[in-house]
C-alpha cells in the first residue's frame, strides 16, 4: 500500500467537451467517463449539477440548465470564459472547453459530494460527525446554506442519539461475524435506493447486512434496525424474493419486530431458483429491476466497501483492511463483468492489483478505461465518522 | 384518460424507447430507466401542473439515465453566491471559522471513541473500579454508568464540577441519602466516587478532555 507516500489528492481535468443536449435543454461539460465505484452528485445551485467520481474524486462532468443561479455558479466556479461558453453552447456543440477552477475548492465539493454518497449506507450513518464534516466542507467549498442545513442536522443527530440511547456505536464486527456465519439463503443486501433512509443498519461488507436462511417451509431474512428507527416506516418495508432476469416478483413478507433491533421476514416460498435475490423495499409495488442493474448497484457498493478500508489504511498500515479492500474491489470486479462492463471490470481489478500485487489484471478493453487506470489513485484519510467503524472480523 | 394510462402509453412509444435505448445504450437499462420514470412521474404530487406530459416524460426518463451510475441524490445547496469569495480567498460564511469546527469534530470524535471503549472493555475497567461498598458489583455499576453519563455530557460541551455531583446523585441517590452520615463523611464518598469515575476517563479519555 502506498499510503505511507502521505495523501494523494484530488485533481480534476482542466479540458471537458461541451455538449448540448438539445432533448433536454441542458448543457453538459464531461470529461472521462466515472470508474468502478459510480459518481456522487453535488447541487450548487438551482440547475447545476457536479458530478465526481467516487474513486478518484474527479470532476467527471457538470449538468447546467438555463437560468441565472446556475449561470452564476459557472462563472463563480470556473470562471467568466467557461460562462461565455456555456452561454454560447448551442453553437458550439462538442468543443472542448478550459476550465480553471481553485483545486481546493474543486476538492473540497468532491469530498463533500463523496461524503454524501457514502454517509447513508455507512455503519455508523447516525453520527453527528457526518454533518459535523459536511457542515466544514461546504464551507470549504463556498456553500453557505449547506454549510448552515448541516449545522442544523448535526444538532438534530445529536438530540435522536440522545433520544434513543445509541451514543455508542453498534458491534459491527460482532454482528457481521454472525451474519456471515448465518446465510445460507439467495444474495441479498440493503441497497439504499430502495429503502427509507436511517433505517436499517447497514454493514462494511454488503453481505453482512441481511442474514438469509432457506428453510424448508420458505426463506427467513433478518435485517437489524438502526437505534431508534422509525417504527412506522419500517412496517412499510418488505423482503422481497425477486427473479431480475424476468423481473418477477416471486414472493413478499412484511417485517415482524423480533424483540431488539433485529426484525424479521418470513417468504413463504421455497426452492428459490438459482438466479434470485432477496431485496428489502419502501414501495412494495415497486417494479423489479434488471440482473444487470443489480449487479452495477452491488458492484458500486463493493466499491465503497473498497475505497473506505482503504481510507482506512491511509497512515496506518493494517493488513486486515488492505484484505478487506482487496476482497471487496474482486467482488466488485465480478458484479462489474456480470452486468456485463468489461471497462469497470478492468478498473476494479488494476484497484485491486495496486493493493494486492501478484492478482492478475485483464487486458484494458478500451482507451479511457487504460486511461483512468493510469492515473494516480486517490490516497485520503477517512471521512470523520469513519474512523469509528471497526473492521469485520 | 387518467394518468395511468397516459404514461403507459408514453412507455410503449416506440420514439421514447429508442430515446431510450440510445441514451443507456442497453436495452435492459434502457427498459429499467423507463420502468423508474413511469413510477417516479405517477408519483408526482401535483400531475395537473405538468402542461406537457411527453415533455416531462423525456426529461424525467433522460435525467434517470443519465444518474443510472450515481450513488446517492444530491443535496441541494440553495446558494453559490460565497463561490466566488472563496476564489478570491475570502472567508464564505458568517458563521463559526473552520478552525472551531475542526476542533468541534475532533473533541466528538475523542468522546465517541472513548464510548465505544468504556462499552467494548466494560468487565475490565469494572474490575478497575475499587470495591468501596458493602454490594461492589453495583457500585462499580454505578460509577461505570456515571462514567458514561460524564461522557455524553462531554460531548456536548463543557462539563463542570457541579455536572459531576448531579450525575452523581442522579446515578446513585443513596451516597447522599444515608441517616445520619457526617457532612465530611459524606464529602469524602462523593469525592472518591469522583475519583473512581476519572480513573475511568483516565483510561479511555486524554487527560485535556476531563474538566472539573
Amino acid at each position: 500500500m502506498s499510503a505511507a507516500g502521505g495523501a494523494v489528492p484530488v485533481t480534476y481535468d482542466r479540458t471537458l467537451t461541451l455538449t448540448y443536449d438539445e432533448d433536454v435543454g441542458q448543457v453538459v461539460l464531461e470529461g472521462l467517463p466515472c470508474g468502478p465505484a459510480g459518481e456522487a452528485a453535488l447541487s450548487l445551485a438551482d440547475g447545476i449539477e457536479l458530478f465526481f467520481d467516487c474513486a478518484d474524486g474527479r470532476l467527471s462532468k457538470v449538468f447546467i440548465e438555463a437560468g441565472e443561479p446556475a449561470l452564476a455558479a459557472v462563472a463563480g466556479l470556473f470562471g467568466a470564459r467557461a460562462c461565455a461558453a456555456v452561454q454560447r453552447a448551442p453553437s458550439s456543440n462538442g468543443d472542448p472547453l478550459t476550465v480553471v477552477a481553485e483545486p481546493q475548492l474543486v476538492a473540497a465539493m468532491s469530498r463533500l459530494a463523496r461524503l454524501d454518497a457514502v454517509r447513508f449506507t455507512s455503519p455508523v450513518a447516525d453520527s453527528p460527525l457526518w454533518a459535523v464534516e459536511a457542515a466544514h466542507l461546504a464551507r470549504q467549498a463556498g456553500l453557505a446554506t449547506r454549510a448552515d442545513a448541516e449545522a442544523r442536522r448535526d444538532a438534530a443527530a445529536i438530540a435522536h442519539r440522545r433520544r434513543s440511547r445509541s451514543l455508542a456505536m453498534p458491534d459491527v464486527a460482532a454482528a457481521d461475524a454472525r451474519h456471515a456465519s448465518t446465510s445460507n439463503g439467495p444474495p441479498g443486501w440493503l441497497d439504499p435506493h430502495l429503502i427509507p433512509p436511517g433505517t436499517f443498519q447497514h454493514a462494511v461488507w454488503p453481505d453482512d447486512e441481511l442474514t438469509i436462511r432457506t428453510e424448508k417451509d420458505g426463506i427467513l431474512v433478518e435485517a437489524r434496525l438502526v437505534p431508534g428507527a422509525d417504527r412506522q416506516m419500517v412496517a412499510r418495508c418488505h423482503a422481497r424474493l425477486v427473479d431480475p432476469g424476468n423481473r418477477t416478483v416471486i414472493g413478499t413478507a412484511p417485517f415482524v419486530s423480533l424483540g431488539d433491533l433485529r426484525v424479521q421476514a418470513e417468504i413463504r416460498e421455497r426452492t428459490p431458483l438459482s438466479s434470485t435475490w432477496v431485496e428489502v423495499v419502501e414501495d412494495v409495488a415497486r417494479p423489479v429491476s434488471s440482473s444487470q442493474l443489480h449487479h452495477i448497484r452491488r458492484a458500486m457498493r463493493w466499491a465503497q466497501t473498497a475505497l473506505s478500508a482503504v481510507r482506512q489504511v491511509c497512515g496506518l498500515a493494517d493488513a486486515e483492511w488492505v484484505r478487506l479492500a482487496a476482497d471487496a474491489w474482486g467482488r466488485c470486479a465480478d458484479d462489474w463483468s456480470a452486468a456485463g462492463d468489461q471497462d469497470r471490470a478492468y478498473l476494479a481489478a488494476v484497484r485491486r492489483a495496486a493493493i494486492c500485487p501478484g492478482a492478475a489484471t485483464p487486458e484494458e478493453p478500451s482507451a479511457w478505461a487504460k486511461e483512468v487506470a493510469g492515473r494516480s489513485l486517490l490516497i485520503e484519510e477517512p471521512f470523520l465518522a469513519e474512523r469509528l467503524v471497526t473492521r469485520p472480523s | 384518460m387518467g394518468l395511468l394510462d397516459d404514461l403507459a402509453k408514453l412507455v410503449q412509444d416506440p420514439a421514447i424507447r429508442r430515446l431510450a435505448e440510445r441514451r443507456a445504450r442497453c436495452h435492459e437499462l434502457a427498459e429499467d430507466a423507463l420502468q423508474e420514470t413511469f413510477r417516479a412521474v405517477a408519483q408526482t404530487r401535483n400531475p395537473e401542473a405538468i402542461e406537457d406530459l411527453r415533455a416531462f416524460f423525456c426529461k424525467s426518463l433522460i435525467h434517470a439515465i443519465n444518474r443510472q451510475l450515481t450513488l446517492s441524490a444530491p443535496i441541494p445547496a440553495g446558494d453559490i453566491a460565497a463561490i466566488a469569495d472563496s476564489r478570491q480567498g475570502h472567508s464564505s460564511s458568517g458563521t463559526s471559522p473552520p478552525a472551531s469546527v475542526a476542533d468541534e469534530a475532533h473533541r466528538r470524535l475523542l468522546a465517541e471513541a472513548a464510548l465505544t471503549r468504556l462499552e467494548r472493555d466494560r468487565a475490565k475497567l469494572m474490575a478497575m473500579v475499587p470495591a468501596r461498598s458493602g454490594d461492589p458489583r453495583r457500585y462499580r455499576r454505578i460509577i461505570l454508568a456515571a462514567a458514561g453519563t460524564i461522557l455524553r455530557l462531554l460531548f456536548e460541551g463543557q462539563v463542570t464540577m457541579a455536572d459531576w455531583n448531579a450525575v452523581l446523585r442522579s446515578e446513585y441517590p443513596q451516597l447522599w441519602d444515608e441517616p445520619g452520615l457526617a457532612h465530611d463523611a459524606l464529602y469524602q464518598r462523593v469525592s472518591r466516587a469522583r475519583a473512581d469515575i476519572q480513573l475511568l476517563l483516565q483510561v479511555v479519555l486524554p487527560r485535556d478532555l476531563i474538566a472539573s
